[in-house]
């Protein structure tokens, strides 16, 4: 088995990890931050030391560090979260984005809250930033854009973007569903909110997701609850990470996700980036003449190490289930991101993405390359 | 004489806990009914007014400080 869909979900996971998730099921099975006794604080120390790994890998304090169940979770929070704070207000987003974002952004656009703009990614980061400074309004209050798309990996000017905003006094959230774990975006790089799972590039447990934030703007509850903080008030805390942690949060995934941090951090994201992009590019040089083989990449842009590709000869769920049946584990289909494929022509049909992981090797892809070419032929 | 500092979550009182730690200053977090409902916070031995004002500059804010203990 080959698995190269780890734009879903990395998979294998370290072996620290897996270890620590068990040590968390078996040595810390309390309650964080609920209750007083030694077991219940025991847990909150480790669930502290995991916040306190994520806020210094996204750039911020550990109060300023959210464990959400996904990267989704966290958009959520982020999205309805500010506009909601903020009022009646203009957003930008990007023709790159996941459901996770204009799908919250369409349901507040229902609700009568904001008013938004989908900025044309363009063919170049310039021609994205003027089209994004086209749009701002008076009102403009929030731009949310991804680091980089799940479908074609093209990677998004979000220094440029975190300039701008800081210019136009706009709160920038940064979608960093794929590029956590392998571009170094931080919050000190002037993004205000940056969303992240926990369960991709930074190899956590599925269930697990981050919202850092440089707590310049308010945040309004999405949803409420027990938190264990300020018990004898019926509102809910209106200070971060309890205002947005309602319930029991997922303890032996954020536990285990400050492992994966730790696995990401000992291999350097520098590295993991080279490796998943070498192994991309043997791929796009090995396939760029099979025939019928469509690989949506352009020559003048940044990619992530993620590559999409279609055939004229079958559809990409054909093709998915073509290759799962000769031990190639890849996604097909639209990916979540409708607003992508509308963009590069591949609505009907969608694409096989090709998502290495650190754990992935040039052996992998010469395998896959090879059955494409044999399966397919040469041009 | 040991007072109790009530801080605003289970996380602030982790992370006045690390900070302190820095300063060699030793706390330990626990959990009190206070004022607003549980709250958790640290213990500490020592000058209180002035562990805070040295959380301050961490961001960390002393809701109130029970001087001699507290009841858990």
């Amino acid at each position: 088995m080959i698995y190269l869909d780890n734009a879903a979900t990395t998979y294998p996971k370290p072996f620290a990890v897996i270890r620590q998730t068990e040590a968390a099921l078996r040595d810390y099975g309390a309650n964080p931050g609920r209750a007083g006794h030694e077991l219940s604080r025991r847990t909150s120390r480790m669930v502290y030391s995991a916040r306190e790994k994520c806020a210094r890998f996204f750039g911020t304090e550990p109060e300023n560090t959210v464990f959400t169940l996904n990267c989704t979770h966290a958009l959520n929070f982020a999205i309805k979260g500010v506009c909601k704070a903020h009022g009646k207000c203009h957003v930008i987003t990007s023709d790159l984005e996941h459901n996770s974002v204009i799908r919250p952004l369409h349901r507040l656009k229902q609700e009568g809250i904001i008013t938004y703009d989908t900025a044309d990614s363009g063919d170049s980061d310039k021609e994205f930033v003027d089209n994004v400074k086209a749009l701002i309004k008076k009102d403009t209050a929030v731009i949310i854009i991804t680091a980089g798309c799940n479908v074609n990996g093209r990677i998004m000017p979000i220094k440029q973007m975190a300039r701008l905003c800081r210019e136009k006094n706009i709160c920038l959230i940064a979608d960093c569903a794929q590029s956590a774990g392998v571009l170094p975006l931080k919050i000190t790089d002037g993004i205000n909110i940056i969303c992240a799972p926990g369960h991709k590039g930074l190899y956590g447990p599925m269930g697990t997701g981050i919202l850092a934030t440089d707590g310049k703007y308010p945040l309004s509850s999405v949803i409420e609850g027990g938190t264990g903080s300020a018990s004898g008030e019926i509102g809910q805390p209106d200070f971060l990470p309890d205002m947005l942690e309602s319930g029991t949060i997922n303890t032996p995934g954020a536990i285990a996700l400050g492992s994966g941090i730790d696995f990401v951090l000992s291999k350097g994201m520098d590295k993991i980036f080279a490796h998943e992009t070498a192994l991309c590019d043997l791929f796009i040089k090995k396939c760029r003449d099979t025939d019928g083989l469509t690989i949506y990449r352009s020559d003048n842009l940044r990619y992530l190490p993620v590559v999409s590709f279609s055939s004229e000869k079958l559809d990409s769920n054909a093709l998915a289930a073509l290759l799962s049946d000769n031990g190639f584990y890849l996604r097909g289909g639209l990916h979540c991101n409708f607003l992508a494929h509308k963009k590069q022509g591949t609505l009907k049909f969608g694409t096989v993405r090709l998502a290495p992981s650190v754990f992935n090797s040039r052996g992998d892809i010469i395998r896959l390359s090879d059955f494409l070419i044999k399966h397919f032929g040469k041009k | 004489m040991t007072h109790f500092i009530v801080l605003r979550s289970s996380t602030a009182a982790f992370k006045a806990q690390s900070v302190l730690r820095g300063f060699k200053i030793k706390s330990e977090v626990d959990k009190i009914a206070a004022k607003g409902g549980c709250r958790f916070g640290i213990r500490v031995e020592g000058d209180a007014d002035k562990i805070c004002r040295m959380l301050a500059l961490s961001s960390i804010e002393c809701i109130e400080i029970i001087k001699d203990g507290g009841v858990t």
